[in-house]
């Protein structure tokens, strides 16, 4: 098993660049030994609230979040990035996590990817 | 003949004019030389490095360069010879398998 951590620091807004990062995401579970997680923090976080990807510019973003949690991989968040910026409802399922055990599944990743 | 120490797999995804270039390619020749296998992933905009002379040469002396077709149709880039046209299971495979993974995006 390959333990792959996905890492969104960056906001949603006018950019593709996010939807691709999820779009590789789900293609790295084409592998049935990867085991993917996509960790959103900082901006990132914006991506899990709910929007309107047509009318924010951000390309297909809950697709392939839904696609990766039917799959059984992780989506997660950085509570600290989400209280930072006053974020308390999501418009997508993720599991919340202080930043050390963020610190600790980024260590104990075989991989980790920072898209930026 | 040098002994074969390990694979590292390379993903770029950013385009030619970023820093990210000069380092993979720089990189690349000294893995190649120290006898490493070296695969890279190009993706987004790191599909216009097909136009680049020096991954053509990398390729030459034995590096994997492998492209996300999606992301070269979407950009109109046009097919090499010393490229695989892949797919996202390629890049798939490359973090599986490879010893040392880096991220250039």
């Amino acid at each position: 098993m390959t333990d792959v951590v996905v890492i969104i620091p960056t906001t949603p807004f006018n950019t593709l660049r996010n939807s691709e990062g999820l779009r590789m995401s789900v293609g790295l579970t084409l592998e049935e030994d990867n085991k993917v997680t996509v960790l959103f923090i900082e901006d990132g976080v914006y991506l899990l609230r709910k929007t309107d990807p047509e009318l924010i510019g951000s390309g297909i973003i809950y697709k392939h979040l839904d696609a990766l949690r039917s799959l059984g991989h992780r989506v997660v968040a950085d509570k600290e990035s989400l209280d930072e910026r006053g974020i308390s409802e999501l418009g997508t399922e993720a599991d919340i996590l202080p930043r050390g055990r963020i610190v600790e599944m980024l260590t104990d990743a075989d991989r980790v990817i920072p898209w930026q | 003949m040098s002994q074969m120490k390990g694979k590292l797999g390379i993903l770029l995804a950013t385009s030619p004019e970023s820093e990210n270039t000069h380092t993979v390619v720089r990189l690349t020749e000294t893995a190649l030389t120290a006898g490493v296998v070296v695969e890279m992933f190009l993706m987004c905009d790191g599909v216009y490095h097909l136009q680049d002379p020096r991954l053509a040469e990398l390729a030459a002396k034995g590096a994997k360069v492998v492209v996300c077709a999606h992301n070269a149709a979407e950009r109109n880039v046009e097919r090499k010879d010393f490229v695989h046209w892949g797919s996202q299971y390629d890049l798939a495979l490359l973090v599986n398998d490879s010893d040392r993974f880096l991220s250039f995006n």
